[in-house]
């Protein structure tokens, strides 16, 4: 039989990635609206943990989604819809992984330089091939903010594609990425 | 300059190779900055006992903190009951300067900060010292990064036999000596303006 969900794995790292770039999307503007003092400081420290984290369990996501088969899209979808899921989903690979390279690039080249820990423990080296001047400063926060935009955009069109597949299409779309439903991943 | 420094340097290690081996071996202690002080002699000359003494900073980025500099040296020529004829000529060693935090290290050598490449040194030349209620002031001129600002250094002075010990300081303004130029430390958001320099130092006649 015709596998009907996604792998417990590729379910959780699903779920997980999605909070967190909900939190860095959420917590990327509250902290750019925030006057400078320390807590702004320790945010943007936590904004940058959270990105590499980001970053790490979007690759594994990859090399786990290239390794493992997706459940068959259910066959009353159109071949115009399938493209559309198909080129959202590989959006989203793009930016989880280019957004939080932007914002890594961006550390790496900002004056002043300031060093990346992981949570203050796991020390994070500079990206490397970059000099650190204002102007590659700039051209990297405007990507970083361009990027998170588009994905912002994609979120929605994605959560609503999802919710549509479900209450509308009622087929098993949305439910094969729930976790706890599945009988075994 | 750097050339001429090591040069000095240089002159000053053969110079005290050929005295005593307790004279060569305070000569390696002693760094290239100390070449770049004026020779003195004469009565009430004092050298500095670098082991026992301290130059630290107060500083407030995101909170006090105090800084170090492990390395500098001064040329000191002070008759505490005469202190007018006195003179203090003192030279830090930029590149010695822990500030406690790697940000802050990584930084402070940089154009933005103390730019150490162009100015390794900072000096303080004093140009009149008096007698004063508290102690004693030295009225001179500070010098860092290239940029020469009037600052009175205030210490108090302690002899006993031929070792005192002086201990003071001064407030400076780091917009004065453009530490911190670029905009993001063009106001007091990250980094207040008002530094505090301590020292202690304990210096033999």
């Amino acid at each position: 039989m015709e596998q009907q969900h996604y792998t417990r794995i590729a379910i959780w790292l699903h779920w997980v990635i999605a909070l967190l770039i909900i939190g860095q999307i959420i917590g990327g503007k509250v902290m750019m609206a925030m006057a400078n003092s320390p807590t702004k400081f320790e945010i943007f420290q936590l904004h940058k943990s959270f990105g590499l984290i980001i970053l790490i369990l979007s690759i594994v996501r990859l090399l786990w989604r290239l390794t493992h088969k997706a459940p068959a899209l259910p066959a009353t979808m159109k071949p115009i819809e399938r493209l559309g899921a198909k080129l959202s989903h590989i959006g989203f690979y793009v930016f989880m992984i280019a957004a939080p390279m932007s914002g890594w690039m961006m550390t790496s080249v900002s004056t002043p330089k300031i060093g990346t820990k992981i949570f203050k423990t796991i020390p994070w080296p500079d990206f490397p091939f970059l000099t650190r001047s204002e102007a590659a400063e700039v051209f990297f926060k405007d990507t970083h903010n361009i990027l998170a935009i588009m994905m912002s955009l994609l979120l929605l069109l994605h959560v609503g594609a999802a919710l549509k597949h479900h209450f509308v299409n009622h087929d098993n779309v949305l439910s094969r990425m729930l976790p706890f439903i599945n009988p075994k991943g | 300059m750097r050339l001429l420094s090591i040069s000095l340097a240089a002159a000053a290690l053969i110079a005290c190779g050929s005295a005593s081996t307790e004279l060569s071996a305070q000569a390696q202690d002693t760094s290239l900055i100390s070449a770049e002080l004026p020779q003195i002699t004469g009565e009430y000359v004092w050298t500095m006992d670098k082991k026992k003494s301290a130059l630290t900073f107060v500083a407030n980025h995101g909170g006090d903190f105090t800084g170090t500099f492990s390395h500098f040296d001064a040329a000191i020529k002070l008759n505490p009951n005469a202190p007018e004829d006195g003179s203090i000529h003192a030279i830090v060693d930029l590149s010695s300067i822990d500030a406690g935090d790697s940000d802050r290290n990584a930084n402070l050598p940089l154009a933005d900060w103390f730019d150490m490449k162009l100015y390794p040194t900072a000096t303080f030349i004093s140009n009149e010292i008096s007698k004063t209620d508290a102690g004693y002031a030295a009225g001179g001129t500070l010098s860092i990064k290239g940029i020469s600002q009037d600052a009175t250094l205030s210490f108090t002075l302690t002899v006993t036999g031929n070792t005192a010990r002086a201990i003071g300081g001064l407030t400076l303004d780091r917009r004065d000596f453009k530490l911190g130029e670029s905009a993001d430390f063009a106001n007091e958001d990250w980094v207040k303006f008002p530094v505090i320099v301590k020292v202690d130092i304990t210096a033999r006649s």
